[in-house]
């Protein structure tokens, strides 16, 4: 059983969006850490980078596999989670918090997000 | 498939994969955390999937049919490959003399059915029956895996070698059931009615690290893995650490380092081919032996981060001379490993070569397994 915290917005591709006013904090969700298995690598984009909603902005890189991560809202990203480049585990050990990837200033107002409900009929949690 | 220890890892492990038609954990703690613990202490491995063979009667007829030398003694176990016509690997097993005639060979899942028809086919089919779904196997794994197994074998463990398999007996603390039990010596050549406690053990593994693999009737088998997990608190560990273990050190994994094209010299394991006798591919292989310039089997470690997978391209210079064929990053170390056909032969270790991973070109160079 994953977790899933109601106060969150997912994506189909199983990424998690905590919207702040202007910004949106981004991760991805318990069930996908707990699918990727043990992460050992993130490759993030750079401060200032734009991305469409749909475009690939990060790679999580766990043991098994590679996986490349969407961006779930437009926007530049104004903040990266540093942290991730000597713990990538926390991807793992803290999806919703300490392991969250970036944050967009958010371009346009973030649409097509799934409710907490929505994403758990999704993945059946 | 399932295997008979299925129950516990529907409940137990946090990710389950297909693995040639067996639904095995991929991990139940973590990949990493499992592989520490096996270098580092032990921990055991659910490897009931792997092909059981029973050859009965054959012991003169299989020599002639491996390229390796069979243990003279009963108790002796042999790393070999089985070839087909051609010199191609169909798998690499383990045989097992049981007794004076009788062998166990432990292939791998995927083959097993080409296996079994390769035996049925050179040796009869009355020699040949396959107990895969009739015994467990057990790998208990790591620098404590003697200390550990101890207590749940009725012979001293220290006296066994690498390589070497004996009969040995669960203790009554063992909790099995009588009812309907069946024992080892319904499956087994192994000269007795055995009690429903015996069990073989090997000294073997496919770690790296010491380690024991316990071959029992599934009832007895199920037994052993619950008194190791809830009474002695060892943890169980998945094919996901498996993987990342012996890569590690450079052992070959079936139908992906090897897939039915290689023959011993590709994969490097000519010096285990003796020619003083007979056996099934040996004229093929004659015919290759001493020729250079084909791809060879190599280490490659990255010198850079990023994480090496299956399938990326190596690079010498700027031509392409091959793929990886495993590759993952080494828990251990923290860097990118992998094995990989290479053109051209072999490379000396530190040869400055390539890897492409996920588009970008990073500094590697060639290594000579074990990385460990």
């Amino acid at each position: 059983m994953s977790e899933i915290p109601e106060d969150l917005r997912y994506t189909k591709e199983h990424e998690w969006v905590r919207l702040e006013g202007e910004r949106a904090v981004v991760g991805i969700t318990d069930h996908a850490q707990n699918e990727l298995t043990d992460v050992v690598y993130v490759e993030l984009p750079s401060v200032g980078d734009g991305f469409a909603e749909g475009q690939e902005f990060a790679v999580v890189e766990s043991v098994k596999a590679a996986s490349e991560i969407y961006a779930p809202v437009s926007g530049t990203v104004a903040e990266v989670n540093k942290e991730l480049d000597d713990r990538p585990e926390l991807v793992n050990d803290s999806p919703y918090e300490a392991g969250w990837l970036v944050i967009f200033d958010l371009k346009e107002k973030a649409k097509g997000l799934l409710t907490a409900g929505e994403y758990r009929d999704l993945v059946g949690g | 498939m399932h295997t008979p220890l299925f129950p516990y890892h529907q409940i137990h492990a946090r990710k389950l994969v297909d693995f040639h038609g067996w639904e095995m954990p991929l991990y139940f703690s973590g990949i990493r955390a499992e592989h520490r613990a096996i270098r580092s202490h032990v921990g055991f491995f659910d490897v009931s999937h792997m092909g059981k063979i029973h050859l009965i009667e054959a012991a003169s007829e299989l020599q002639s049919l491996v390229p390796g030398r069979l243990p003279a003694k009963e108790g002796g176990c042999r790393y070999t490959f089985l070839l087909d016509d051609q010199g191609r690997i169909l798998d690499d097993v383990i045989l097992c003399r049981l007794s004076d005639t009788s062998y166990l060979c432990v292939c791998n899942a995927g083959p097993r059915e080409r296996v079994v028809a390769w035996f049925q086919n050179h040796l009869g089919k009355s020699h040949v029956q396959d107990h895969t779904v009739h015994l467990v196997c057990l790998a208990l794994q790591g620098p404590d895996a003697e200390g550990t197994l101890q207590p749940l074998s009725s012979s001293p463990l220290s006296g066994l070698r690498p390589f070497q398999g004996a009969l040995t007996e669960a203790p009554d603390t063992v909790p099995v059931e009588t009812e309907g039990w069946v024992s080892l010596s319904d499956y087994l050549d192994l000269g007795a009615s055995l009690s429903p406690r015996a069990y073989y053990l090997t000294r073997t593994g496919y770690t790296g690290e010491d380690g024991f693999e316990i071959y029992a009737p599934n009832h007895l088998g199920v037994a052993l893995w619950r008194t190791l997990v809830d009474r002695f608190g060892v943890p169980p560990v998945g094919l996901g650490a498996r993987d990342t273990l012996r890569l590690e050190i450079g052992y070959l994994l079936s139908g992906q380092d090897f897939d039915g094209h290689q023959t011993p010299f590709e994969v490097g394991y000519g010096r285990m081919v003796k020619w003083d006798h007979d056996f099934v591919g040996r004229e093929a292989l004659l015919a290759r032996k001493g020729k250079r310039g084909y791809p060879r089997l190599q280490g490659v470690k990255l010198r850079e981060p990023g994480v090496p997978r299956p399938g990326h391209v190596v690079w010498d210079g700027g031509r392409k001379v091959g793929t990886l064929t495993s590759a993952t990053l080494s828990p251990t170390l923290g860097v990118g490993i992998g094995l990989g056909y290479l053109e051209d032969g072999l490379r000396p270790p530190g040869y400055r070569l390539e890897v492409e991973v996920r588009k970008r070109r990073l500094e590697a160079e060639a290594a000579m397994p074990p990385f460990v």
